[in-house]
């Protein structure tokens, strides 16, 4: 019997039984289905982080507080540690930073607002945060110094807080409403939003307003900076620049221990392996199921040899060979789990698309992914249909025709 | 006598030399068959008979490679198939070998014409030579025009016929026949013997497993079975002829 009969024939077997077919593949679906969800949505938010940290480049340090309660007032960071690191050798750019919270834009339309991502930085940070200018300028050591009160925002927000983005933006002034009331920032500058994604557009994205970090401390009456971004000369030389930078913070405020550095790529690398620890549980899970759906198959085929006994007798009384029997059987679950397999590859698909709207992420479907599914599945039908194919195989001609 | 000699040279066809078969139901050795021998010729209409458990059924399965004798040589046309594995036993049952069923053994969900193309399948034809060889089958015993018909759709006697159909495909040297008439009524009965007579007539040797007396009547030798061992074996005298029987 050749290959092309066999599998005709066994498609005519797995057909003539449709709702049995579709339950046997339902768990080979659901296994291979979120098989594809978790990788898809996994490998995507991957992306998204490491896009997320293309921006800052390798060498990118950012120093903080620890978070412990033993802190004491001298041990904040203020503008003087700023003042002092800017002066270590080693140091490309720095920027200290402080964030706004809870403030909001006014936009185009007065009675409406959309809230702020605001950092207070200084020039530097437009290095650090890899901004692209588009028109006018950046924030100014001068416009530190003055504590002036203008800004640097993105084309997005010129959209939809004067509904054109041009030159025209340069001069005019942006409201700013935070518990201490509303502020007016003349924007200075415009910047490219590099998200492509489509949620850049939607309100409720928050729109990113860089000041002088002065004014962003005294507008939200700050005394203390959230933490100090640097990028040094020689990434290569991390290592020693954040002992430096440790030990001449620790002088300055004559304290120990009271601030840690956290470098880009560290960040990138420790993220990265929390989200494939967490896709690795996930995926084990996911087998176990795949696991229970081949078993399933197992059992249905075992009913299927029984059931077809008779027929298996027949096949071998008009010559058929034990091999030509196997070849059958295992084809017909071959045929179950790679039509499952399909299926659960389509809604796998469905659902990360679906999973990917909910949480904000753009699904990765690799080739890999799509493979191994397939591959994984037909795989499954060689190893669980090979008992259920060796006892139709074996059976004895004459027994099997006796059998009612 | 004269159709024993008509047409054929008498080659010793199927020849079996002091077959055995034992089988073990647990502590007990019992011997379905006992030093069996026995010539088949080219062109024979031979009728197996016997009560049950007299071993005519032990011997139909030997007879057709579906089993293996414990002891004792096995010759289709001269090739001892008794050592024969399983695998060159479906090959003789595919090539050597008609099979005709008391319950006619269809495959439920095919077609005549696929039912009777199956052994072809097995023995690898290609598909336009099958479905000319199944349709020339289906024509030769009358079913020319229910070649779409599935099982279910067809009479027992119709049934029957594909079966015939199904076992003369692969042109076997030999039509085995068990209880081919078992479940079918009188008219359907001399239908299907005339069906074999003719076959018969035009070269083809059948064996047939019965235990109606007036059913081996229609054949040319009878081989009676007793306990495992043949008890008579004579020509028939008085044979009924199907065509006329079937009036």
């Amino acid at each position: 019997m050749n290959l092309i009969e066999c599998i005709k024939s066994s498609f005519f077997n797995v057909f003539s039984n449709k709702m049995r077919t579709f339950l046997t593949m339902l768990g080979i679906i659901i296994g291979i289905a979120s098989v594809i969800i978790i990788v898809a949505v996994g490998n995507g938010s991957q992306a998204a982080i490491e896009k997320e940290f293309e921006s800052f480049g390798t060498g990118t340090l950012r120093v903080s507080l620890v978070s412990s309660r033993d802190i004491e007032t001298r041990d904040l960071l203020t503008m003087d540690d700023y003042y002092m690191l800017k002066e270590l050798d080693g140091i490309e750019y720095i920027s200290p930073t402080y964030s706004g919270s809870n403030a909001y834009v006014k936009l185009l339309d007065p009675t409406e607002t959309n809230s702020a991502s605001i950092t207070g930085a200084t020039g530097d940070y437009r290095y650090i945060n890899n901004d692209n200018l588009l028109y006018g300028r950046y924030i100014s050591d001068n416009d530190v110094e003055m504590r002036n009160n203008v800004c640097v925002i993105q084309d997005t927000t010129a959209q939809k807080v004067f509904g054109f983005c041009s030159d025209d933006v340069i001069g005019e002034k942006i409201k700013i409403k935070s518990w201490k009331g509303t502020t007016k920032l003349t924007v200075v500058g415009i910047t490219e939003n590099t998200d492509s994604s489509s949620s850049s557009y939607s309100d409720e994205y928050p729109e990113s307003v860089i000041m002088p970090v002065t004014t962003c401390m005294k507008v939200f009456t700050g005394s203390s900076l959230g933490g100090i971004s640097i990028i040094i000369e020689d990434a290569s030389q991390s290592e020693q620049m954040q002992e430096k930078i440790l030990t001449a913070l620790s002088d300055l405020h004559s304290n120990e221990d009271k601030y840690y550095i956290m470098d880009s790529t560290d960040m990138v690398e420790s993220i990265n392996s929390i989200l494939s620890y967490v896709t690795i549980f996930i995926s084990f899970v996911a087998a176990i199921s795949l696991l229970v759906g081949g078993i399933g198959v197992m059992n249905i085929m075992m009913v299927t040899v029984t059931e077809r006994t008779r027929e298996i007798g027949i096949r071998k009384a008009i010559g058929a060979k034990n091999r030509d029997i196997r070849i059958q059987f295992i084809t017909e679950a071959i045929i179950l789990t790679g039509m499952g397999g399909l299926s659960g590859l389509g809604f796998g698909y469905i659902g990360a698309v679906g999973v990917g709207n909910i949480v904000g992420i753009t699904p990765v479907m690799s080739v890999t992914a799509i493979a191994g599914a397939v591959g994984i599945s037909m795989l499954i039908g060689i190893i669980f249909g090979v008992a259920p194919a060796n006892k139709a195989a074996l059976l004895d001609p004459i027994e099997a025709l006796r059998f009612e | 006598m004269d159709y024993l000699l008509n047409g054929s040279d008498n080659v010793a066809l199927l020849s079996l030399e002091n077959i055995c078969k034992k089988y073990n139901q647990g502590e007990l050795a019992v011997m379905a068959l006992k030093d069996i021998n026995l010539t088949i010729e080219k062109g024979e209409f031979v009728a197996i008979m016997g009560t049950s458990g007299s071993g005519k059924s032990t011997m139909m399965n030997i007879l057709g490679c579906l089993d293996r004798p414990t002891d004792g040589h096995y010759f289709i046309e001269n090739e001892d198939v008794a050592g024969f594995n399983e695998n060159r036993l479906a090959d003789i049952r595919n090539r050597k070998i008609g099979f005709v069923f008391q319950s006619f053994n269809l495959l439920p969900k095919l077609s005549s014409v696929e039912n009777v193309e199956l052994p072809m399948v097995y023995a690898g034809a290609a598909r336009k030579r099958r479905r000319e060889k199944a349709v020339e089958a289906l024509t030769k015993v009358g079913l020319e025009k229910r070649i779409h018909h599935k099982p279910n759709e067809l009479s027992g006697g119709q049934r029957q016929r594909v079966a015939i159909a199904r076992a003369l495909v692969n042109d076997p040297s030999i039509l085995m026949a068990d209880e081919p008439t078992g479940n079918l009524d009188t008219k359907s009965t001399y239908e299907i013997m005339d069906i074999f007579q003719k076959l018969n007539d035009e070269g083809v040797t059948v064996v047939m497993v019965t235990h109606e007396p007036d059913v081996a009547q229609f054949t040319k030798r009878i081989v009676v079975f007793k306990d495992g061992s043949i008890i008579s074996d004579s020509p028939v005298e008085n044979r009924t002829i199907g065509e006329a029987a079937a009036v």
